[in-house]
């Protein structure tokens, strides 16, 4: 086990025997948990395996993680603390800091956390932040090519697809094609996990409801 | 620790004002002390992918695109698009290595405290639960995912499957509570 893993769980030991942690506390750090958890191995895998749009997936099973973690933490800032947790959760899996993934999921985490605060806890909003997630696993490459390489790496690549088109002789638009299917299947796949989030948030509530009710009794 | 945050901020700055004059005056510097510090960093022109993407870069885009207005060897390439393609590669190489130079130097546990500082209220107090907890999680993901249920037929795969989500949230939310309670008690002793 890694030397800070153990000094964090002795922390925790600690901690715990001295202040009780409230409900929403637990509940974030359990979400945050089980959403690095997942990255750390359905990650793993999918890039093992080279899956075609990995990461739209792992971003789809993400928004159905946190976004039922957000049903039961009616408490703004929770999304983004379990993206920090999850964040450092993957570092610590590999052991030294890297920082794509580490800021690929806090971007993801504050984009949510801005989204559902602004829009609230509803069928509506979660589909959007899904959406917008998936979305935005397509821009992402080229906003740290950006940054990466600079602004001139747009114009090449625009050239590029000029020169292409002239020498295969098809038209651009027939590229805009391609990026416009290519974002279809993307924000179905958002929806479907924006969609059944809300509805196992919501499924899942009725059932504890309906067990403390029996229990009561 | 602060030093390298000096270094990998200047560095980043001059990869951003880098262009065709300044780069030779920034990157010998910038190079020896990445080399100097962490040498490791320098494990990215390993990346096949990577190099692959510099060689386009350099080789292809001069050849394929623009007008021709060089010539080496008998194959003609256009300077304008080696001079950006040069600047391209040069600044990204200073941003990747600084990257690595900084991650390479500082811990998963710095980086912790860092985001503690960040105003992220009870960050520790999460994480330390998140670490405390993952060996049950693994234990109820696992328990979860390979329990067979008999009443639905192989027909019913979505909703067999949505019973498990359904059954593994249940499960976590209630292992939460679980650990609320527990806690309680035990404070309460």
């Amino acid at each position: 086990m890694h030397q800070d893993h153990k000094q964090i769980i002795e922390a925790h030991k600690r901690t715990s025997e001295s202040k009780p942690f409230s409900r929403d506390t637990i509940l974030i750090g359990i979400f945050g948990g089980l959403w690095g958890l997942m990255e750390i191995t359905v990650g793993l895998t999918i890039k093992g395996l080279r899956i075609p749009m990995g990461g739209a997936i792992l971003t789809a099973l993400s928004c159905v993680i946190f976004l039922t973690g957000r049903y039961f933490v009616n408490h703004r800032g929770s999304i983004f603390l379990m993206g920090a947790v999850a964040a450092t959760l993957k570092i610590f899996s590999v052991g030294t800091v890297i920082a794509g993934p580490f800021m690929a999921i806090l971007i993801e985490a504050g984009i949510a956390e801005v989204l559902v605060s602004l829009l609230g806890i509803n069928r509506f909003s979660y589909i959007s932040t899904s959406i917008t997630l998936s979305l935005y696993t397509i821009v992402h490459p080229f906003i740290a090519q950006g940054l990466i390489f600079g602004d001139d790496i747009y114009e090449i690549y625009m050239d590029t697809f000029r020169k292409i088109s002239l020498v295969l002789n098809f038209d651009l638009i027939y590229l805009a094609w391609i990026v416009i299917i290519y974002a279809t299947i993307h924000v179905i796949l958002g929806l479907a996990a924006g969609w059944f989030a809300y509805s196992l948030a919501i499924r899942v509530g009725t059932e504890l409801r309906e067990a403390s009710v029996r229990l009561g009794k | 620790m602060k030093n390298i945050v000096f270094i990998t901020i200047l560095f980043i700055g001059s990869a951003v004002v880098l262009n065709w004059h300044s780069q030779w005056f920034i990157i010998p510097p910038v190079f020896l002390t990445i080399l100097f510090i962490h040498p490791q960093a320098f494990q990215l022109f390993l990346k096949g992918k990577f190099v692959l993407f510099i060689l386009l870069l350099l080789l292809g885009i001069p050849l394929l695109l623009g007008a021709k207005s060089a010539n080496l060897m008998g194959i003609s390439y256009s300077f304008e698009y080696f001079q950006k393609s040069l600047v391209m590669v040069n600044r990204s190489l200073i941003i990747l290595l600084s990257i690595r130079m900084f991650t390479g130097k500082i811990s998963p546990e710095q980086l912790s405290i860092w985001l503690k500082r960040l105003h992220l209220n009870n960050f520790s107090e999460v994480l330390s639960i998140s670490m405390g907890v993952l060996p049950e999680l693994k234990v109820i993901t696992r328990e979860s995912f390979r329990e067979k249920n008999p009443s639905f037929k192989k027909t019913q795969l979505l909703k067999r499957f949505n019973n498990i989500i359904v059954n593994f949230m249940l499960r976590i939310v209630s292992f939460a509570d679980q650990y609320y309670n527990d806690q309680k008690i035990k404070q309460k002793k």
